[in-house]
């Protein structure tokens, strides 16, 4: 302990402050953050725990907090929150925290967080991918999305032999445009820094060819195209697992991180509740309603079925009466969240919790025009059939494929990093011909002197390539708030948080009366109310059957016996925000104080009742 | 222009086609690469002559053969017991056999895969391997006999056996017993019928009540096997007894005179152990192994039994794991019971076909295996039996492209022979005479009183759990040896590559241009069609390599007769790669232009399920 404690001393950016504000937590390595979070449950030892949930590929640990301290009593309803499953925004972990100090210093203080954590479990792992996120503080800087499984992305028979790397020596690996007369990619006339692919229906010609910075290390004139690792452990879940993608693995949940994570909520039934901060969003856009009718196939339909949908677009209005908030990538295809929603049937908030505004000045309208425009072309992300009978996109990373689900909406670039994503930095498809999005971007970093995200594009002599331009968005510079934004991020994302934890759905058993028909008879009523906002469960919970139903179980003495009724009553579902089901039992042999009415839930409470007599 | 031939460097697989079969001892090996021919026995078992007591060999001929070890084929054996007699082979052939612990089941059990390799011949992930398992499903017992036998005649057979020899020391066998050796366990040692305990047997809630596994089925007579209970409700029943023979119940038809039976059916042996008014409903497990696999998977409301996500169990992962893990595995069998099938995928309808060109070498395999395997029929699972996410075999060529199937053992019409007596299927009765007349009435277990808990006095009896899906003991062996020789031709497919023709030709210049001829001589491509459309594995690499010999170009010729039609390299010509491999039965014609003083230069071929070949050429 005493050794915790000093190398917390060295940390000062650290210190915890008691003031109501508490200011946002800095950017954390492994090591770091292993210590922020003793730290918060050394502070607060019969609020919060650290806890193991698994180890990564390279052995780093990845652990949660939480609150209780102390193994919390089965029934008793969960919320996961989890961050930095998609290795880039190695930030959200420090925003994860900020949650924790919140919940643990307001205990005391706050009626509305003390009724929480009284009565709810929370779960909070904030670094889920850790192998990925410590790119984030190594030298050069590489926006690295993979930990895991290597792949011959380019075919050559040799696997990871032609890795980026930082040749122009200015500690960054950005991108290299190489001049040529086949390239696929033109400047954009809105803004030459930016790169769009040549549209040769309207007379553009390609220039340049796009590659990472690196060296063509195995001689076949392409730079960086084969890395060493290329699972990404947030495309490693089964739910539109993209079998043969190069970045998804050699079967779903064979990443240390991804099983790790499905064991753990796997193990804890009582998690009603996850929280995603990631480059998924469900409540800034509403979730695609599935198309029900036409389908063919046993397979589901891709999106979200009516019911979830109206408490999702409630979740939404809610988070944006709070503040500001980002648009997903959209690409949920082996993602953590879409397993927890579709196949786990758990309540699932994705927040993406920033990324570049793409139309400042008019941000409400843009959030309409790219819902319409994201109803139309995310289409296949989550389409099962299609990831297995398509062919996958090449792994060919010397050509990426324009991929059906890269809409130009504002995605917080989370496939940087990756050669074969190259093009969703540097896309450019804009129908009216007005400014690409990077376009946007440069100008969004322009107003805000938030110069040191773009690296300018720069004349360099590739010892194997030749003569080529190195340059290109910043790593992190699409995923990171600037500090100043950082405050009001936690602000506003910690409230929303603990409103929807209020939210859980919470059954119990009311008006339970016992009625004297005479002669020992009695005839017992009761009714299961969901005293919580949330459905119990979600309409895709109820389609997956891994929720349990809740068990309502009359207990009577031995000699005692139930005329009329079940022993035990099995509820799948109950609607939120009061509703009901009426139970009514007939009973011999027992005074109603005798008898007993039970209820059993994994994840919306616990509670049993002596009937009274009405 | 002036014509070399390449030096006769023969090696024993290159063979041209009027050559005759090479005898093992014939098999000189001039390149490193090729497996040399395997040692002769140490023993004394030369069995040359015809009039000896006893030769040694077991090739399915009755007289004059004694196999090394015995194993009587007549019955089936309790995990232990199997296990104990992979060991028997390991002890009686350690220079072939070896076994690897790959993980333990749910209960601690080990998983173990058998590995036959002579390492004479070389290492076993040097060549092209045959994955064969069985018993995923815990009661389909007879699969982990089938192993056992498949591992005992290639033993018995090997170096006395020209065919078995060659094949054995080209290849590797990896044999896995059972893939769920609690489910076995629990099957043999338990009270069951012949479909239960085809789960494993980590704890389930199938109801959803919250408890586990409460409330199985029960052997309430305690004769060690659940059966069928009957109640006789005189006039209120749907059943009455077959007038002739009382084991029949026979339901009485709809009718609007009011005519009842005297006896209703109550289904399985047991009892509502859980108080919730259903009987059976929550028993040992829950779920389905071989619905776990990574391709097509699909999570538990659209295929039951997938588990919360793929190779959830710890049977799955381990052989999951293995099996990444060994990229020589050419080709793939899981065995299972029952109704004489042999299956291929796609096991669901939205995967699409299979690849035309790997269609074909399914269709050639599997319409064998018709002939070899009467009553057995060659089937697509979707299409001809049902819906299948996340199957074993099929992961086996979706994922891993590799020529995989699953045959079902054993069809119950097989005990009527050429089927000219067989009744009617809708007759119930057929089964009895079967029973009747061929086994003395030891399968059925019959109608006996019982006081039962909640229904008061009933019956029961019926068949039992070694009957209906499992062989009776006087055709197993029949069933084990025609299988096994299913799983012969199957591993016979396996790649072989033959390096079959070496040109050198004077261009002019010191420029010389090198012809070779690679060929697959075998029905399975070196890569499938599907290993190169998914980009599963590496690419085979045809290479060049001399003392002072430069490569200029180098390329694929796409047109036999015409030399400079050539797909040339755009880098590293002396290092040719090809998705595609070589095609069934097929070959890949190479040109290099090479300068340079050397005169002599190796062409090899380097892939991953065939043995890797080389053949020096003189260049000069």
């Amino acid at each position: 302990m005493t050794l915790i404690f000093a190398h917390l001393a060295l940390l000062p950016l650290l210190t915890v402050q008691s003031a109501p504000q508490t200011p946002p937590m800095p950017l954390l390595d492994q090591h770091d953050l292993g210590l922020a979070m003793t730290r918060i449950a050394t502070e607060h030892p019969k609020l919060v725990a650290v806890i193991a949930v698994g180890e990564s590929r390279a052995k780093r640990h990845i652990e949660a907090l939480r609150f209780p301290a102390n193994t919390p009593d089965p029934g008793r309803p969960a919320v996961l929150i989890v961050a930095n499953v998609d290795g880039p925004l190695a930030w959200t972990s420090s925003l994860a925290l900020d949650h924790a100090r919140v919940l643990a210093e307001r205990y005391d203080t706050d009626p509305k967080v003390k009724a929480l954590l009284d009565t709810t479990t929370i779960y909070i792992i904030p670094r889920a991918d850790p192998d990925a996120a410590e790119a984030r503080f190594a030298k050069p800087l590489y926006e690295e999305r993979a930990s895991g499984t290597g792949v011959d992305d380019d075919r050559d028979g040799r696997q990871g032999e032609d890795p980026p790397s930082d040749v122009d020596g200015d500690g960054l690996v950005t991108w290299m445009r190489v001049p040529a007369a086949d390239g696929e990619w033109t400047t954009d006339p809105a803004d030459e820094r930016a790169l769009i692919k040549a549209d040769h229906s309207k007379g553009q010609r390609g220039q340049w060819k796009l590659m990472r910075e690196g060296r063509d290390s195995d001689g076949d004139n392409v730079a960086a195209e084969d890395q060493e690792l290329d699972a990404v452990v947030n495309r490693n879940f089964p739910a539109g697992w993209e079998e043969h993608g190069h970045d998804s693995g050699r079967f779903a949940t064979d990443e240390p991180e991804s099983k790790a994570l499905c064991d753990f909520v796997v193990l804890h039934q009582e998690i009603a509740l996850v929280i995603t901060y990631g480059t998924l969003d469900n409540v800034v856009e509403k979730p695609r309603t599935e198309n029900k009718p036409g389908r063919q196939s046993t397979l589901p339909s891709a999106g979200v079925p009516e019911d979830d949908v109206g408490v999702y677009a409630e979740i939404g209005r809610r988070f944006k009466e709070l503040g500001q908030g980002a648009k997903g990538d959209g690409h949920d295809g082996g993602t953590f969240q879409a397993w927890v929603q579709a196949q786990r049937g758990l309540w699932a908030i994705d927040i993406a919790p920033w990324s570049v505004p793409l139309d400042e000045p008019d941000a409400k309208k843009d959030v309409e025009n790219s819902a319409q425009s994201k109803a139309q072309s995310t289409e296949p992300a989550d389409a099962k059939s299609e990831s297995s009978t398509e062919p996958k996109s090449s792994g060919d990373a010397a050509k990426p494929v324009e991929k059906p689900d890269a809409s130009a909406d504002g995605k917080p670039n989370a496939k940087s990093g990756h050669g074969a994503d190259a093009k969703s930095d540097h896309k450019g498809k804009s129908e009216d011909g007005g400014p690409s999005d990077d376009a946007k971007r440069l100008k969004w970093i322009d107003a805000h002197n938030e110069a040191a995200r773009f690296v300018a594009w720069h004349a360099f002599k590739h010892p194997e390539l030749g003569n080529v331009e190195i340059g290109g968005f910043a790593p992190y510079a699409l995923v990171e708030p600037p500090e100043a934004e950082r405050a009001e991020i936690a602000r506003k994302d910690v409230e929303f948080v603990i409103e929807m934890c209020n939210d859980l759905a919470r059954l119990k058993l009311v008006d339970v009366h016992a009625t004297d028909l005479g002669s020992g008879l009695w005839k017992v009523d009761a009714v299961l109310m969901n005293d919580g906002y949330f459905p119990f469960p979600s309409a895709l919970g109820r389609r997956s059957r891994e929720i349990r139903p809740a068990r309502v179980t009359f207990e009577l003495p031995k000699d005692a016996q139930i005329l009329m009724g079940n022993k035990q009553t099995l509820v799948r579902e109950l609607a939120g925000s009061g509703g009901r089901k009426e139970l009514h039992w007939m009973v011999q042999g027992a005074p109603p104080s005798a008898m007993k009415i039970a209820l059993d839930t994994d994840q919306a409470g616990t509670m049993s009742v002596v009937p009274e007599v009405k | 222009m002036l014509a070399l031939f390449a030096l006769a460097t023969l090696s024993f697989l290159q063979t041209t086609a009027t050559a005759q079969k090479a005898a093992p001892s014939q098999q000189t090996a001039p390149s490193q690469q090729t497996p040399p021919a395997p040692k002769p026995a140490v023993s004394s078992q030369t069995g040359s002559s015809q009039t000896g007591p006893a030769q040694t060999g077991f090739p399915g001929t009755p007289v004059g053969h004694t196999p090394k070890v015995e194993i009587p084929w007549n019955r089936f054996y309790d995990t232990p017991e199997l296990y104990a007699l992979f060991d028997k082979l390991e002890a009686a052939w350690p220079d072939l056999v070896h076994h690897e612990v790959i993980g333990h089941s749910t209960e601690s059990r080990e998983m173990r895969v058998y590995v036959l390799n002579d390492p004479s011949t070389g290492k076993d992930t040097e060549k092209p391997a045959m994955w064969v398992d069985g018993n995923v499903h815990g009661n389909e017992v007879q699969a982990g006999e089938e192993v056992l036998y498949t591992l005992w005649y290639l033993l018995e057979n090997y170096r006395t056996n020209d065919e078995i020899t060659k094949l054995v020391a080209g290849s590797a066998f990896y044999m896995l017993p059972t893939q769920n050796p609690d489910g076995r366990a629990y099957w043999f040692e338990h009270a069951n019928d012949s479909s239960s305990s085809r789960s494993g047997v980590m704890p389930h809630d199938d109801d959803g009540d919250g408890q586990y596994d409460e409330d199985p089925a029960d052997d309430l007579d305690g004769d060690g096997q659940i059966t069928q209970m009957r109640k006789y409700v005189p006039g209120q029943g749907t059943h009455r007894l077959d007038p002739d023979d009382p084991r029949v119940m026979i339901p009485v038809p709809p009718n609007d005179e009011g005519k009842k039976g005297d006896w209703i059916y109550l289904g399985e042996e047991g009892t509502d152990n859980d108080g919730d008014g259903r009987i059976n409903e929550d028993d040992k497990g829950g779920y389905d192994m071989n619905r776990a696999w990574p391709s097509m998977w699909e999570p538990d409301h659209i295929q039951y039994g997938a588990g919360p996500y793929p190779l959830y169990w710890p049977e799955s992962r381990a052989i999951g794991k293995w099996v990444l893990a060994h990229s020589n595995i050419a080709a793939l069998q899981s065995f299972h019971n029952a109704g004489g099938m042999i299956l291929r995928g796609p096991g669901a309808e939205p995967y699409g076909e299979y690849e035309r060109e790997d269609v074909r070498v399914f269709d050639e395999l599997g319409r064998d295996g018709e002939k070899m395997l009467p009553f057995y029929r060659y089937m697509v699972i979707w299409k001809d039996l049902y819906t299948v996410y996340g199957g074993f075999a099929t992961w086996g060529y979706e994922g891993l492209g590799v020529i995989s199937f699953t045959n079902e053992l054993w069809n119950g019409d097989q005990q009527w022979g050429d089927g000219q007596h067989k009744p009617e299927a809708s007759d119930p009765k057929s089964r009895y005479f079967f029973d009747d007349k061929l086994l003395a009435g030891a399968g059925f277990v019959k109608w006996h009183p019982f006081n039962h808990p909640f229904y008061g006095p009933i019956e029961i009896g019926g068949w039992r759990k070694d009957v209906g899906r499992v062989p009776p003991t006087f055709m197993i062996e029949e069933m084990l040896h025609r299988n096994c020789m299913f799983n012969v031709a199957h591993a016979r497919a396996m790649p072989l590559v033959q390096i079959t023709d070496a040109t050198v030709t004077a261009l002019g210049d010191d420029v010389l241009a090198v012809d070779v001829v690679f060929k697959d001589l075998h029905a399975i491509p070196t890569r499938t069609a599907q290993a190169a459309k998914q980009k599963i594995g590496e690419p085979d690499a045809f290479t060049i390599v001399g003392n002072d010999v430069e490569v200029l170009a180098g390329g694929f010729r796409t047109d036999r007769w015409h030399p400079e039609q050539i797909e040339l390299a755009e880098h590293e010509p002396a290092r040719l790669l090809r998705e595609r491999g070589i095609s069934s039965r097929g070959e890949v014609r190479v040109r290099w232009f090479v300068r340079g003083k050397g005169d002599r230069a190796t062409v090899s071929w380097q892939g991953e399920k065939a043995h890797d070949q080389s053949l020096e050429v003189r260049l000069r």
